[in-house]
């Protein structure tokens, strides 16, 4: 247990062109509290933690705890991930246009093409097309996709266009739909080299990996050369400050990967 | 006729990609029986309010695989007792003979009774729609009854070749022959125990089935004896398994029965309460995982949702861990799994969904800041304060709800008296 009083603070990095916390609050979880609750609990996150990163998307059904949450914080003090699944731009123009007025936001961070299957990116390129065309008007400040697909992310590195891509990742390839781990290591490098903003989801397996988390989040922070941010999901501030605390100890050298 | 809820925190689940919980502080506005519109600030002048400040905006539960007169007549009957002189069942041994002497023994007036007191359990559950599969006797009153309360309600009655199976210790042994039978469309099956090819064949071309199998270790037996293969083996031979087929029970499968459902699309109806009780498995989530539609009923050992809900939570925990299957899985299991299963826009607060809500006042399940986990695992019928189906408020009298008690006592205890004489 590591209380709430010791100073463990997110370190702040790139992603793309968006400055961010290393570790990102993946904010799925959070949809069973009441806004008012949730919201402080990323409050908090980001004030005694300074996870300022929130990930969150209309599926999760988590708009209303991020909306509660950045009513403690000025603009620009908390950086914002949402998503559409949408192919066309009517579909990418509805949900960014809803996701703003839920969020209360005249622009978003980052907004992504969300869960891009094998195959489809093509298809879904008139919505990419709308979102450029609102990160020109500067409604987004970067775009991106993510997928759980080694093939998207290894196509998605090739379009220049493209800032920051989100995939899954963990020791047991869980939750990879398309390639093996490896192929998935191998796609977010490239995605990295090329100048890309990568970070991970997954890194517990959706609670598959629970049985040994601290060497799963090693195993994932040890590949740090190729991974900007970590969105690791919580439904409380103990479980990100636990995260968090694995991190900055792999980081100050107190534990060997 | 318009009707708006006002200020509650509406809960329910959403479908974007998938399904997930959203809660928000939102009006409803209801029109024609439909949700119309959810949005922070509905102005309707026009409009009946009602004023849900401080409360929780829930949709209405969804009771698959109900049983109105064994959940009444068998009251105390089926907990801590042995299964052994009842080969394995309780239900051979003690529900269906207390059906058949209520059906026998019973005035359309006490039967009525009976079937009005579990409606009016669980309306005050929570349940706004209720899909029962019955003995024929009490079909016509759980139709009439529902309506009379207000509930959505499907009946489908069950269809036997020869009438039930009952238990050799019962004193109503009866090992039904499989010829003949009839089956019309709306009815149900009992089970593979009770249906004839006659039947399978006239099943076949219905729109729509609920069929109870897989849910005791005697109607197992007797199908693997029988047929050389489990009760859902037997369904999907027969071709009655298909994406509109409900499956009540589901409680002993294997992992071939597991792909026979799910590969058809059928969903499973199970009763948490009766697993329970019965003590054997409750694999919801083994279902989950096999991606079968798994949804709730209150079965044969009651009527309460809430309940349902709760040993369903804590049953899904054991069949893997204790955050695998969640109060928020319960919930979904209560409301969107069965909609799915009747193919209904129910179970959501949508706009063009079935404008059946529960308001529910909280004030004893605070501190409110996991609405769901605490209705799940504490809340209580008196905790919900209003019910709705198709946009029209149920009544709800406490004193009439004992007066309903007290007759549908009379009737059981004639059930009882008689059942004393060789099952009790």
């Amino acid at each position: 247990m590591i209380p709430a009083e010791q100073n463990v603070r997110a370190r702040q990095v790139m992603l793309g062109p968006v400055r961010v916390s290393q570790v990102c609050f993946g904010t799925e979880h959070i949809n069973r509290s009441v806004p008012e609750f949730g919201g402080n609990i990323l409050a908090d996150a980001a004030r005694l933690h300074g996870i300022n990163f929130w990930d969150t998307d209309n599926a999760y059904g988590s708009h209303t705890q991020v909306a509660e949450g950045l009513k403690h914080f000025g603009r620009e003090e908390i950086v914002i991930t949402s998503k559409t699944y949408g192919r066309s731009r009517q579909e990418a123009e509805y949900d960014l246009t809803r996701t703003l007025r839920e969020l209360n936001l005249s622009y978003i961070d980052i907004f992504l093409l969300h869960e891009v299957a094998a195959g489809t990116l093509k298809a879904k390129m008139p919505a990419f097309e709308y979102l450029l065309e609102m990160q020109k008007k500067g409604v987004i400040r970067a775009v991106g996709l993510s997928t759980h697909c080694a093939p998207v992310i290894s196509a998605a590195a090739d379009i220049p266009e493209i800032q920051i891509v989100c995939a899954p990742f963990n020791r047991e390839g869980s939750r990879i739909e398309e390639g093996t781990l490896s192929d998935m290591e191998a796609a977010l490098r490239k995605a990295h080299d090329k100048g890309k903003g990568v970070y991970v989801i997954k890194v517990l397996g959706k609670g598959e990996l629970t049985y040994d988390i601290p060497g799963a989040l090693r195993w994932a922070f040890a590949r740090r050369e190729f991974i900007d941010v970590y969105n690791l999901g919580v439904a409380n501030l103990s479980e990100a400050r636990e995260n968090l605390a694995v991190l900055n100890a792999l980081y100050d050298g107190e534990v060997r990967a | 006729m318009r009707t708006l809820v006002k200020n509650g925190l509406v809960i329910t689940f959403i479908h974007e990609g998938y399904h997930s919980i959203k809660m928000k502080y939102a009006d409803v506005l209801i029109e024609d029986g439909l949700f119309a519109d959810i949005k922070e600030e509905i102005h309707d002048p026009d409009a009946k309010i009602i004023d849900a400040e401080g409360k929780w905006v829930l949709p209405g539960f969804v009771d698959v695989g109900s049983s109105c007169a064994a959940s009444v007549l068998c009251n105390g009957l089926i907990p801590d007792y042995s299964r052994a002189r009842w080969q394995g069942s309780m239900i051979h041994g003690r529900v269906l003979p207390m059906l058949e002497i209520a059906a026998q023994l019973l005035n359309d007036a006490d039967k009525r009774a009976i079937v009005r007191w579990a409606l009016r359990q669980a309306l005050d559950s929570g349940v706004t729609t209720l899909a029962e599969l019955t003995h024929p006797a009490f079909g016509r009153f759980v139709k009439e009854e529902a309506q009379s309360l207000g509930l959505r309600c499907f009946v489908a009655e069950e269809a036997t070749a020869n009438g039930y199976p009952y238990a050799e210790h019962s004193g109503l042994y009866q090992n039904p022959g499989l010829a003949g039978g009839r089956f019309q469309p709306g009815e149900g099956l009992y089970s593979v125990e009770t249906t004839s090819q006659d039947m399978y064949a006239a099943a076949r071309a219905a729109d729509g089935l609920m069929v109870r199998a897989a849910y005791c270790e005697y109607e197992k037996q007797f199908s693997r004896m029988t047929f050389g293969v489990s009760p859902v083996g037997k369904l999907q031979q027969e071709g009655v398994l298909c994406d509109r087929t409900i499956v009540v029970g589901g409680y002993d499968t294997d992992f071939f029965d597991r792909e026979r459902l799910r590969t058809a699309g059928a969903t499973v109806a199970m009763s948490a309460v009766t697993a329970m009780q019965d003590g054997v498995p409750f694999p919801v989530v083994t279902n989950l995982r096999q991606d079968i539609n798994t949804c709730l009923g209150t079965g044969y050992y009651g009527m309460n949702m809430l309940d349902e809900m709760r040993q369903a939570a804590f049953a899904g925990k054991l069949d893997s861990n204790a955050s695998q299957f969640q109060a928020s899985d319960a919930f979904y299991a209560a409301t969107i799994a069965g909609a799915q299963g009747l193919h209904r826009k129910l179970g959501r607060i949508e706009p063009g969904f079935c404008a059946d809500l529960l308001v529910v006042d909280p004030c004893c399940l605070a501190p409110h800041n996991y609405p769901l986990i605490e209705l799940v695992y504490r809340g209580q019928c008196r905790d919900i304060a209003l019910r709705m189906v198709d946009g029209r408020v149920c009544e709800h009298d406490c004193a009439q709800m004992r007066q309903e008690a007290e007759r549908a006592q009379a009737a059981a205890e004639k059930v009882w008296h008689e059942a004393q004489k060789f099952i009790l």
